[in-house]
Parts: C-alpha cells; sequence; structure tokens
C-alpha cells in the first residue's frame, strides 16, 4: 500500500503501469483519476487550492 | 493527519478485499482545470475485488479524509462544501 499526499504533479498512466508491473499475479488494475473543474455550482472555477491538515 | 487519514482507508480496504497493491494519490497545493488531483488504484487477481476497493477508498476519502479545498470563480474565492451525495455513496459500505 503507497500512501502520497504531495504538490508535484503526476502522470495517471504512468500510475497506472506501476501497478502491474513485475506481478504477473495481478489479474485486474482498477484506477480512479479525479480532475479539476473549470465548472462547479453554476461558477466558473478558474483554479483551485488543495490543503492539508499537517499532524 | 491527512497521510494517517488516508492509511486508515486504505488499510480497511486491505482487510475488505484481497488486494495486491493498492495506491492512493493526492495533490496539494495551486491547481489549474484539467489537472489530475486525485488517482486511486487497486490491483487483485481477479475484478471485482479491484473495482470494489477502488469505489471504496474514493468514497472514504471524500468523506474521511481532511482536504480542505478553496476555488477560484468568477465571483470569487470560495470553500468547496462536502456534498450529501458524498455521504450516501460512503453509506453504501457499512
Amino acid at each position: 500500500m503507497a500512501i502520497r499526499v504531495q504538490v508535484e504533479p503526476f502522470d495517471p498512466g504512468a500510475e497506472v503501469n506501476a501497478m502491474h508491473a513485475a506481478n504477473v499475479g495481478v489479474g485486474a488494475v482498477v484506477s480512479f483519476v479525479g480532475y479539476v473543474r473549470d465548472f462547479n455550482e453554476g461558477r466558473e472555477v478558474s483554479g483551485m487550492s488543495s490543503n492539508t491538515i499537517r499532524a | 493527519m491527512t497521510e494517517k487519514a488516508l492509511a486508515k482507508i486504505a488499510v480497511e480496504a486491505e482487510q475488505r478485499w484481497p488486494l495486491l497493491k493498492l495506491e492512493v494519490l493526492h495533490r496539494i497545493g495551486a491547481l489549474e482545470p484539467g489537472e489530475p488531483i486525485v488517482f486511486v488504484a487497486a490491483a487483485s487477481a481477479h475484478r471485482q475485488a479491484a473495482f470494489d476497493a477502488c469505489a471504496f477508498v474514493m468514497d472514504y476519502l471524500k468523506t474521511r479524509a481532511p482536504f480542505w479545498k478553496k476555488e477560484n470563480t468568477s465571483e470569487g474565492a470560495r470553500w468547496v462544501e462536502g456534498r450529501d451525495s458524498d455521504h450516501a455513496a460512503a453509506d453504501r459500505w457499512k
């Protein structure tokens, strides 16, 4: 299990490929990618910021 | 704290389904429309476990992981509120 919270962009395709890397016991990989929309609840969105609580 | 909350969700998924690999990735900081912000992937021997685990992790991430989001909109900045539909989605795994 890998948990990453990061500022850096990522490549969803590369992440999916890495799920299978060298493990021929894997018969299925299901992935979800969430993207920032340009529209939400009736307003245009030009950008956003996401933050966390650091322990 | 956010990493710990995500890890707790991932551990629960691994207890519920026979997963071979599970990845949860969330970006923080400034983001523009079109950018990937979150990635969840589950690998298993057979598809149903991977489908269910992936949906479960996203549903719980939306309701239990402490991320705070602020949007820059055409009418100024605003905080993004949680949705009732997110809680309804998470409730189906109880």
